[in-house]
């Protein structure tokens, strides 16, 4: 790991203008768990690291009195899971923070690390010059793909990591981006692009753009919501397929309410109909949430080692459902 | 005559070692139970845990000497090529880049059984040796490593066990991928099968798993004069000295091997690393310490791992449960280099069977070589044999504890001799009632969603020790006690339970003794600490030292008193004459005898002949299955062990629940993943290679069955670092089966083999 400087700029438009520098590559280092890692596997190589440390104005929970959430991006895993208020009404983002890495990781990490964290398929990880590191050819299609996409994949075939991703989407989060000068806000769900549009980032943001913020917008009081992660060791692992379900309920019936999956798309993966089907359905009419299930998985793609993961995407809806209630 | 010189066989992590070696005759009476001891069998904090704790404690890797080099190696990124050319100038225009060794400039240093070379121009297998560098910093030397250029001739490769079992044209040598095909016959296995009423046949597959002990392989080494020192993480000091000085073609009285501290090794640290070597020869050459240590990718590649297996057996049974027959055809892979990957051991001697066939086969493949891995083959063969055993049990409805009962063996079957001790009987009852077995149903009969489920295994294991193993103790005249052995401390409470045997025999605190253990130049010879040996072959060395010192004092007192020998007694570190009106002191004794002639040896004795020396245990494990998600969570095991006597009541639980942790691993989700196309390991760092965190682990409860060994030493203890591993995979497998109605065959059991299992194969 070998770079030329370390800065610590004094604001957002320095920081901005440094990344955006066309002749270098340079990194935005916030928390340091995903980038380092990287750096010092040589999966990337940087001429300069520009740490955030110092915009104390990007590490934040507010509380609107408008019952939005406010989320700075530089804001730490743990202080989300520590926040009363989110534990008391997002359960979701409080369950997805609690299961991500381990609590080293997580003291350290940030929220906008977490949602620009790059991917972690072994070929992507290991020597291998794949197709999004500028190769021309995905290893995972034909080779070891027990973790890899069932959805939206090709002609890359990761996952999204991010646990907070799905929480956040389904509580409608957006996320605000400081780019050119400017800070501009996007729905979280539209952050995230397919590799079927550009195998060779996961996100829209171009050079010097920086995430600053995330907000929630206010939610229904009777909120309910939850995280499952399917994991293969309790801890320090990241899903093999998750859910966030933020829901209204009438009874046991579903008025409200949106689904979406981590581990089984290259981003968070959600169903427009999906989330349309939601309503109505009566959680407690089992027969109705199989064939709603059953529904989700219909578009399955799996490779030669992750069919399992359409089984799991369906228990998993399942599950979520039974616990829930 | 209180020693004689013998010739024996000792069996060392499943391979047999024929030795002559001088011994006690066992003149002290093997203790009673441990609640007439004092301190043997307590719960003793170690004697090193303060310099552990504070961090002042020095491991290898801490060791700095001045003006040292570090060494990194280059290593093959392809798992089959010839080096065709090597470019080191630019290397070797790096400032700080002090040597680098090739083959090309490297004498041919015979490796891997003479059949490769220290540095070898063809590479066997991803992260094989290309280049040695030597260079002022670590980081000098991972830059120089970057621009070094290799040009190399890819060849064909084959990763897969059962594909290079076949394989006529790819072969990882040039005389082909078997190593060692061997068969074993007893009795008639078709009249066995004849006699059955019932036959079944199945397959079992376990995955090759890593040691990854938290300390990496590393070594010091430096030249004083025409000594070679070599600090080392080694489980075995005076192997590595016999290694280093046959690899180096020096005497064996010119390598001292010096090894503190270590943080694990689990067999992988039995071997010399060709690091150590290349260090050496680089040292030797500069005239500079130099140091090495392999970084957790390495640990990954380039270390050893178990063999993985393919287990197929036929057996034949009786209705009322008792085994008529039985065969197994297994193999598994080695790696690039020969190594065994047997595990037949269990199949042969845990249960009574008249009737056996076996065949295995190790099979070359071009991955890193496999090495001892805590137990060896049994790991593998336990969880092979003892899932059969379950399915014995239900295909005649019967609970499988009752069946395992009705196929005890009181005698080894393989030798026919009967055992020293098996309290095997008292294990399972034990392990039964810890995690009350009596609720056992029969597999499946739970429907609901997540379903619990209760297994057990059983196992077996040497672990007996023996000779040769010696240790000394010296009482210097201000009384200190000193105790030097040749054998070492992998982090498992070595240094503890020699203090503890020496003062239960001389009845002062533990405090009062310095142990010196793991270093080749002070300490006489002990064995490698491997084949859960250390305990049984050198705390009977140690008492043996500290009776034969408790004579001398006595004899030191008469002399003092003017009293026959026969009158003065021994007590709590006094000597007292006979009508108890002279006392003195053990260090009055010392300072009277000024040094002399207190330097005492003391040797384990001879192993008694005709008979099998065996552990034996059984775990019993309750699991819970998430039909839904395909994750299996082990809510407790239970163990109970017959392994003689028990030293360190802390360290012994310890031990156990270590194995049980790593066991459960092994059960559910440690596997290293090659990719077949390229033949790269994929699991290289301890992310990706899963290994189970605090929250994995269970709840665990382990009672003893035995008290101690009566025949085979003057302490009775047999060793337990390996029987703790041995049954928790093949119990935990046995319980999700219980759970489920549904028998996951291979190893790891994870979330997608438990849903396909589940929802597809049915
Ligand atoms: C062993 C291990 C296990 C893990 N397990 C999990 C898990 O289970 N679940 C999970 O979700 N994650 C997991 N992670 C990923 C972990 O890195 C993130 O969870 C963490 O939140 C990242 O935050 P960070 O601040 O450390 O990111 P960094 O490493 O600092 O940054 C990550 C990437 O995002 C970019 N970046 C960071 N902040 C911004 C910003 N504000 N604007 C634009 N770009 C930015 C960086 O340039 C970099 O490319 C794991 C990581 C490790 C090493
Ligand atoms: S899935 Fe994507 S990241 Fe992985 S090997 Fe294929 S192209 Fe590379």
């Amino acid at each position: 790991m070998k770079f030329k400087s370390y800065v610590y700029p004094l604001s957002l438009s320095a920081a901005s203008a440094f990344l955006a520098n066309k002749n270098e590559l340079n990194f935005l280092n916030a928390g340091g768990t995903d980038l380092l890692g990287l750096l010092k596997e040589d999966i990337i190589k940087a001429d300069n690291i520009l740490n955030l440390k110092y915009l104390k104005d990007l590490k934040y929970i507010n509380q609107e009195p408008s019952g939005e959430l406010n989320i700075g991006a530089l804001t730490s895993i743990s202080e989300i899971i520590n926040n009363v208020f989110i534990k008391k009404n997002y359960n979701v983002l409080h369950q997805a923070a609690s299961q991500i890495a381990s609590p080293q990781l997580r003291n350290i990490g940030t929220v906008g690390g977490n949602l620009c964290q790059r991917p972690r398929c072994n070929y992507f990880r290991g020597d291998f010059n794949c197709l999004r590191k500028g190769g021309d050819t995905c290893f995972a299609f034909d080779g070891f793909n027990k973790y890899h996409c069932i959805m939206n994949g090709g002609p890359c075939f990761i996952v999204n990591p991010s646990d907070l991703a799905p929480a956040l989407i389904s509580l409608g989060a957006f996320v605000s981006v400081f780019s050119n000068g400017r800070e501009k806000e996007i729905p979280l769900q539209d952050f995230y692009i397919l590799p079927s549009a550009n195998y060779l980032k996961e996100t829209i943001l171009e050079k010097g753009d920086i995430v600053t913020k995330i907000r929630i917008p206010a939610q229904p009081r009777d909120l309910k919501s939850n995280y499952i992660k399917i994991k293969e060791r309790e801890t320090w692992d990241f899903a093999l397929v998750s859910l966030a379900a933020s829901l209204v309920l009438d009874g046991k019936k579903i008025t409200k309410g949106s689904l979406v999956f981590g581990g089984v798309a290259p981003a968070p993966y959600f169903s427009v109909k999906g989330n349309k089907d939601l309503i109505g359905l009566d959680l407690k009419n089992n027969k109705a949430i199989e064939s709603f299930a059953e529904a989700f998985v219909k578009d399955a793609n799996p490779l030669s080692m992750n069919g399992y993961k359409a089984i799991m995407m369906k228990n998993i809806i399942i599950k979520l459902f039974s616990e829930i209630i | 005559m209180t020693r004689k010189l013998i010739k024996s066989v000792i069996n060392i992590e499943n391979k047999e070692h024929e030795f002559i070696g001088e011994v006690s005759l066992l003149e002290q009476e093997t203790w009673g139970k441990n609640d007439t001891l004092k301190i043997i069998g307590k719960e003793i904090s170690r004697i090193d845990a303060v310099d552990k704790i504070s961090g002042t404690a020095s491991y290898t890797s801490d060791i700095n000497l001045p003006g040292q080099l570090y060494g990194k190696f280059l290593r093959s990124p392809y798992p089959s090529a010839k080096i065709l050319k090597i470019d080191l100038s630019k290397a070797n225009a790096l400032k700080g880049v002090k040597h680098i060794l090739t083959y090309e400039n490297t004498a041919k240093y015979k490796w891997y059984y003479e059949t490769s070379f220290l540095l070898d121009p063809i590479v066997r297998y991803e992260g094989d040796e290309v280049a040695f560098v030597a260079a002022e910093s670590e980081e000098i030397a991972e830059e120089a490593l970057k621009l070094i250029s290799i040009e190399y001739a890819k060849l064909p490769f084959v990763v897969d066990t059962e594909k290079a079992s076949t394989e006529k044209n790819i072969k990882v040598h040039n005389w082909g991928n078997i190593v060692e095909p061997s068969e074993y016959k007893r009795g008639n296995i078709e009249t066995g099968f004849a006699d059955a009423d019932f036959t079944i046949e199945d397959e079992f597959r376990t995955s090759v798993v890593l040691h990854n002990p938290t300390e990496p392989h590393c070594s010091v080494v430096n030249w004083d004069n025409d000594e070679l020192v070599i600090y080392d993480s080694t489980q075995a000091v005076y192997q590595i000295r016999e290694l280093a000085a046959n690899a180096l073609g020096i005497e064996q009285e010119k390598v001292r091997v010096i090894k503190k501290y270590m943080g694990g090794g689990f067999g992988s640290k039995l071997d010399l690393g060709k690091y150590t070597i290349a260090a050496a020869i680089v040292s030797r050459e500069l005239k500079k310490p130099v140091k090495v240590v392999m970084d957790r990718k390495e640990q990954n590649l380039c270390v050893g791992n178990r063999p993985d297996s393919i287990q197929k057996f036929k057996v034949g049974i009786k209705k009322e449960g008792l085994l008529t027959a039985l065969q197994l055809n297994s193999m598994g892979t080695v790696g690039a280099f020969p190594e065994g990957a047997g595990l037949s051991w269990p199949a042969k001697t845990m249960y009574k069977c008249p009737n056996l066939l076996v065949n295995e086969k190790s099979i070359l493949t071009n991955a890193g070589a496999a090495r001892a891995f805590r137990a060896p083959g049994h790991v593998q063969g336990i969880f092979g044999l003892e899932s059969l055993m379950d399915e014995c049990a239900a295909k005649l409805n019967m609970n499988p504890l009752e069946f395992r009962l009705k196929n005890y063996t009181e005698v080894d079957p393989v030798s026919n001799q009967p055992y020293t001790s098996k309290k095997l009987k008292e294990a399972y009852k034990k392990a039964a009632d810890l995690i009350g077995w009596e609720d056992w149903k029969a597999a499946g009969s739970s429907k609901s969603v997540n379903r619990i489920g209760l297994g057990m295994a059983s196992q077996i294991w040497w672990g007996g020790g023996g000779p040769p193993a010696h240790a000394n103790i010296k009482l210097d005249k201000k009384g200190n006690i000193t105790i030097y052995s040749g054998t070492q401390d992998l982090g498992t409470g070595t240094y503890t339970f020699i203090a503890m045997v020496a003062s239960e025999v001389l009845q002062i605190p533990i405090e009062r003794f310095n142990v010196v253990i793991g270093d080749t130049k002070l300490c006489p010879y002990a064995p490698v600490s491997g084949g859960s040996m250390t305990a049984p072959s050198v705390s009977p060395a140690v008492r043996d030292a500290a009776e034969r010192l408790k004579e001398k004092l006595m004899d030191t007192a008469a002399i003092l008193f003017d009293e026959e020998k026969n009158s003065i007694k021994y007590s709590n570190g006094f000597c007292v004459n006979s009508d108890g009106s002279k006392k003195v002191s053990l260090s009055e004794i010392a300072g009277h005898l000024n040094e002399q002639d207190l330097l005492i040896k003391g040797s384990r004795n001879e192993n008694p002949k005709g008979y099998a020396i065996n552990t034996f245990g059984a775990q019993f494990a309750k699991v819970e299955v998430d039909t839904l998600t395909g994750k299996v969570t082990v809510l407790k095991i239970s163990a109970s062990y017959d392994i003689g006597r028990v030293l360190n009541k802390l360290t012994l639980d310890n031990q156990i629940r270590g194995g049980i942790i790593m066991g459960l691993g092994y059960a559910l989700m440690e596997e290293r993943i090659i990719d077949e196309n390229f033949g790269k390991v994929l699991t290289t760092n301890l992310h990706t290679y899963k290994i189970p965190t605090m929250m994995d682990i269970p709840e665990i409860v382990i009672e003893i069955a035995s008290d101690y060994d009566p025949m085979i030493s003057n302490t009775g203890v047999k060793g337990v670092g390996e029987p703790a591993i041995i049954p928790t995979a093949a119990a935990i497998a046995n319980a999700v089966n219980n759970a489920l109605g549904v028998r996951i065959k291979s190893l790891p059991i994870t979330p997608d083999k438990v849903l396909i299992a589940l929802y597809v194969s049915k």
